[in-house]
């Protein structure tokens, strides 16, 4: 359910680089202070490590975008990229208010990014793991 | 709370209690029962007194009596219906319900916006999620929903008549003294919710009864009637099985999350060890790739208004203020079709 929550035209530019300019290997968005925008948080290199990306996801939620490389076990192997929607929800002291308006404003930005493969709701370090997403991936 | 910040009225009208407050608190400021006398008396004094006969306000609806109790909500609040919007969880069966009382709250009550979204939603945002399956034990009723990116997935609700007043019925006969059948429920309700368990507990239970006597039940009675909940009969499967249904109706892309996010609310959901029953119960059930996670609120008091948090927070987000209905869209666009339009379910 959108609840009408506005998301920065960055959000948009920043994803588009990713997926077609392919200059980014992930973006971590984020509210503004208000909770009433979507703004872009972190963007990573290219070439930067999966561990680099979790490290940003911390005690607040955040949304984010990865272009993850898989290969399959097959033989021989097949390359899978695929762009992954991540909801970053963590259980912690968030004030429920902060989560409840990540949770609610989630849509607003989904429609705005065109081209997302798979989807991860994420309350744990746990289920953002590598192995969660490669098996997201590749499934 | 920032003071630009606009306050609303929220309402969560169950079938036993309603629940109303203002947007920012994370507790209802009024809560009753959805029920009052002949002479339009609410609350439990009124109610639990004389013999006059208790008068439903919902199952089934009643219109009028509906009307009161919402003007009735404005006065106890303190606050001018004209002044406030409103959000209303939709919990109504049929559209048409939901249709009178829009227009009772726009043309008597006078409200100047207003807002519905179901009840499952509510509950699936207060625990800082858009998706989740929803397991609410209601009083009369167990609900059990599907909620997909705030959306309440009503294909594959299911409702059963069991809830938490049927528990009531075995702790009855330890009500004793000259009170008119409300009032005997509301104690016969109150060693329930002091005595119920799940839990394996060895010695036996005891509850101290207002004339000084006490009740003492074993575990194995208890978990007879705990268990009511889970074991299937003719017209109820358990509500294992009720969640079980929705996984298996559920296309297979939400499948897991819905199964690692199942969230119980309703009072009943309360009861010590039941979030590990229902786990342990769940997760025998569970198709294999299914991994069952029980979400949990952060306090109990949480699953008693999961819904009225919901919609507290929902309604003081900068962002939904677009979202109301207002009077005059209400009345310049085919009335009712606006709330639909507007207000996705």
């Amino acid at each position: 359910m959108n609840v009408g929550t506005n998301v920065s035209d960055d959000c948009v530019t920043e994803f588009n680089n990713l997926k077609l300019g392919k200059q980014y290997r992930y973006v971590i968005y984020k509210l503004d202070k208000d909770n009433n925008e979507i703004v872009v948080d972190h963007k990573g290199a290219r070439d930067s490590t999966y561990a680099e990306f979790v490290s940003h996801l911390q005690n607040e939620s955040r949304y984010a975008v990865y272009d993850y490389h898989a290969q399959t076990d097959d033989v021989p192997p097949r390359q899978v990229e695929k762009l992954v929607f991540i909801f970053w929800s963590p259980d912690t002291n968030q004030p429920v208010k902060q989560k409840m308006a990540y949770a609610a404003g989630k849509e607003a930005l989904k429609k705005k990014l065109n081209g997302l493969s798979k989807e991860i709701q994420a309350n744990e370090p746990s289920e953002v793991e590598e192995t969660e997403i490669k098996k997201i991936v590749l499934n | 709370m920032n003071s630009d910040e606009i306050i609303s009225v929220v309402a969560d009208i169950g079938n036993l209690y309603t629940r109303a407050g203002f947007t920012g608190d994370d507790f209802p400021r009024w809560s009753t029962f959805t029920k009052c006398t002949e002479t339009m008396q609410f609350g439990d004094e009124a109610l639990g007194y004389g013999n006059g006969q208790v008068l439903d306000i919902l199952q089934p609806f009643n219109p009028d009596l509906y009307e009161n109790l919402l003007k009735k909500m404005f006065e106890k609040l303190g606050v001018q219906s004209k002044d406030y919007s409103l959000l209303l969880a939709n919990n109504f069966q049929t559209k048409h319900d939901l249709q009178k009382v829009v227009e009772i709250l726009f043309e008597s009550v006078e409200i100047p916006n207003f807002f519905t979204i179901r009840n499952a939603a509510l509950s699936t945002f207060s625990a800082g999620r858009s998706t989740a399956l929803i397991l609410d034990i209601g009083a009369y009723s167990t609900t059990a929903s599907a909620v997909h990116d705030g959306y309440t997935l009503l294909k594959t609700q299911i409702q059963a008549p069991i809830g938490g007043e049927i528990l009531n019925e075995p702790f009855r006969q330890y009500v004793v003294g000259e009170y008119n059948q409300f009032k005997k429920t509301c104690l016969a309700r109150d060693i329930k919710q002091g005595l119920l368990t799940y839990e394996q507990i060895d010695s036996t239970q005891q509850y101290e009864l207002p004339d000084g006597n006490f009740i003492l039940m074993q575990q194995a009675q208890l978990s007879e009637i705990a268990d009511k909940l889970f074991n299937s009969n003719d017209n109820f499967k358990g509500i294992q099985h009720m969640l079980l249904d929705i996984i298996n109706n559920s296309v297979n892309d939400i499948k897991q999350q819905l199964c690692s996010t199942v969230i119980s609310t309703g009072g009943s959901s309360n009861i010590p060890g039941f979030q590990n029953k229902l786990q342990t119960t769940l997760s025998a059930l569970a198709p294999p790739m299914c991994k069952v996670k029980l979400v949990m609120y952060p306090s109990n008091q949480n699953r008693y208004h999961s819904v009225f948090i919901g919609g507290s927070i929902l309604a003081s987000l900068s962002s939904f203020q677009s979202l109301w209905v207002a009077k005059n869209e209400y009345q310049e666009s085919g009335r009712f079709s606006i709330i639909e339009r507007k207000c996705p379910n």
